[in-house]
């Protein structure tokens, strides 16, 4: 780069920045035994608020980087010759971690005690939490409940994928937010040997496979086909049963004019 | 009461103190005439957590049986003249200030489950093989996974996981209050089933794994209940672990031995015994192997 300054603007955190406390926390985090030491490997990074949403979209890249970084670290503290122990003719100690990667988690710090441009690790040594570790529950008294009863739950996601779209709707069981994070979404009342990705709690009007999304992973773009009895509606105008059509970014799918889908795609 | 005027469903219940802990908070409470279903967590130091859960489960179905009104005017007074009480008593010994607890109540009324809800409980909707979470978490972790911020296996291993918003009993409250309890409700329909728990099982279980045993439900609710338990424990049981199994008249798990034998039945129409080319051509060359 042709830039003088290597370190970055005060208050502003760069990748860098992190991969180094990183790297300083996995070696603070040593867990040394008779032969081999113990590095953590389960890492969950607090940030600024601000500074996790201008992130965001790259943090799978950090991620990416900082695992390069850190089995680089690992592969450079195993090649040191251990001084005293050589002399002794004991082999020196192996570092390793008990997973089989890193695990790295971008969370916002929702507490306020983590400034802008900076960043908040917790590491533990293996994907187990220890035994003990959950403690007791707490409440969070002085924060101020930003849960308001009507708030939707949400369709639990399953993988730690990315999200590449939501769908909102209502079914009988209240409102709901599901999130999309594979490139196939049945939707339907589904059955007993008919699961449905997204399964909506409705009356027999509704197909029990009634729609299909599809995701096509080269473009990004979304794609609907209707396969129901009573019908499918975009954007008010009803598909043609068994003809795939694209998915505009943002769209009103009725769902047999009983449900309405509300999709938008997350950039 | 007078709402349930046949009992329809069937119930079942466990809660252990997991592997981890030798005192159980947890306290469950299940009324299958009157449909009410109770799962509550308590909080704070050791006998305040088991007195805070005890006093909610004394409190709340008295409470739904005494007071006027509709289903969710009920259950919001239930809870909170619980939550009240639990407050007052803390004030009696240093050592259960603070107390309070956690809970999701169910009441079936009218062919409707009502819902109230405070805290990082759970209820969920099992329905034609697809397992719903219809609370939501009141938790900084939980709040995450509802957003899509954190995926269901990195909050299950959160450090801030025992972190919640709300709780029923460390402050005073009124029924009105917005912020305080959650209310739900939705039709039971005889084909669907409710499954309440404590964070025991959720902090140990994905949505899978509970799925997977609630499906093997073949009309016996508390082998669910008791399945259910025991493979939190066996994940672990890093806490104390309670489940409320509630099945509608027709519910059938998809997995279950009934269910099993019927598929299997239906399928033998389906299968034809065409084989493909290559597969005849293997056939062919094998029959010429010496």
């Amino acid at each position: 780069m042709a830039q003088k300054e290597a370190r970055p603007a005060e208050g502003k955190l760069s990748g860098q920045g992190i991969i180094n406390e990183l790297i300083r926390n996995m070696e603070l985090g040593q867990f040394e035994m008779n032969y081999s030491v113990l590095l953590p490997c389960v890492f969950s990074l607090y940030l600024h608020p601000d500074d996790h949403a201008r992130l965001a979209g790259v943090f799978d890249l950090i991620a990416e980087d900082a695992r390069r970084a850190l089995r680089a670290r690992v592969a450079q503290l195993n090649s040191r010759p251990s001084l005293f122990g050589m002399k002794r003719g004991k082999p020196p100690k192996e570092y390793k971690i008990a997973c089989r990667d890193w695990v790295l988690d971008f969370l916002p710090d929702s507490e306020g005690t983590v400034p802008l441009g900076d960043v908040e690790i917790h590491s533990e040594l293996s994907e187990t939490p220890q035994p003990g570790f959950r403690g007791t529950k707490t409440t969070l008294m002085d924060r101020d409940p930003s849960v308001t009863s009507s708030r939707s739950a949400a369709i639990t996601r399953k993988s730690s994928d990315t999200v590449y779209a939501e769908i909102r709707y209502e079914d009988d069981s209240g409102p709901q937010l599901y999130l999309v994070s594979q490139n196939e979404v049945r939707v339907g009342r589904g059955g007993d040997d008919l699961a449905m990705d997204l399964a909506l709690y409705t009356n027999d009007e509704v197909s029990r496979e009634h729609l299909n999304l599809r995701r096509d992973p080269a473009t990004g773009r979304f794609y609907i086909l209707d396969k129901s009895v009573n019908g499918t509606w975009l954007d008010g105008r009803r598909l043609k049963k068994g003809i795939e059509e694209a998915l505009p970014d943002r769209a009103q799918i009725g769902v047999a004019e009983v449900i309405t889908l509300s999709f938008e795609v997350r950039r | 009461m007078g709402m349930a005027t046949t009992v329809a469903w069937r119930s079942g219940v466990a809660t252990d103190p997991g592997l981890l802990r030798t005192n159980n908070e947890d306290r469950v409470y299940v009324d299958d005439v009157n449909g009410v279903f109770l799962v509550v967590d308590g909080m704070g130091g050791r006998a305040a957590g088991e007195l805070a859960a005890q006093t909610a489960i004394d409190v709340i179905p008295q409470e739904l049986e005494s007071s006027a009104g509709d289903a969710a005017g009920r259950v919001r007074q239930a809870i909170t003249v619980a939550n009240n009480r639990i407050h007052r008593l803390a004030q009696d010994r240093e050592e259960w200030l603070g107390m309070a607890c956690v809970l999701t109540l169910a009441v079936v009324s009218d062919d409707r489950v009502i819902v109230g809800h405070v805290g990082d409980s759970r209820l969920y909707l099992v329905w034609n093989g697809t397992l719903r979470k219809l609370t939501a978490d009141h938790s900084p972790v939980g709040e995450l996974e509802d957003q899509g911020e954190l995926s269901e296996a990195a909050a299950m291993r959160h450090p801030r996981r025992n972190e919640v918003f709300r709780d029923v009993g460390s402050r005073p409250r009124e029924a009105s209050d917005p912020e305080f309890i959650q209310i739900k409700s939705f039709p039971f329909r005889p084909e669907a089933a409710i499954l309440l728990c404590t964070d025991g099982l959720s902090d140990m279980l994905g949505s899978d794994a509970i799925s997977a045993v609630v499906e093997r439900y073949s009309g016996d609710p508390e082998t669910v209940a008791r399945e259910l338990v025991a493979a939190a424990n066996e994940a672990g049981g890093k806490d104390n672990v309670s489940v409320v199994f509630v099945a509608g008249p027709e519910f059938l798990g998809s997995e279950s031995q009934a269910m099993l034998e019927a598929r299997a039945r239906h399928s033998i129409t389906q299968v034809r015994e065409v084989p493909s080319w290559w597969r005849r051509a293997l056939g062919w060359v094998a029959g010429r192997l010496p």
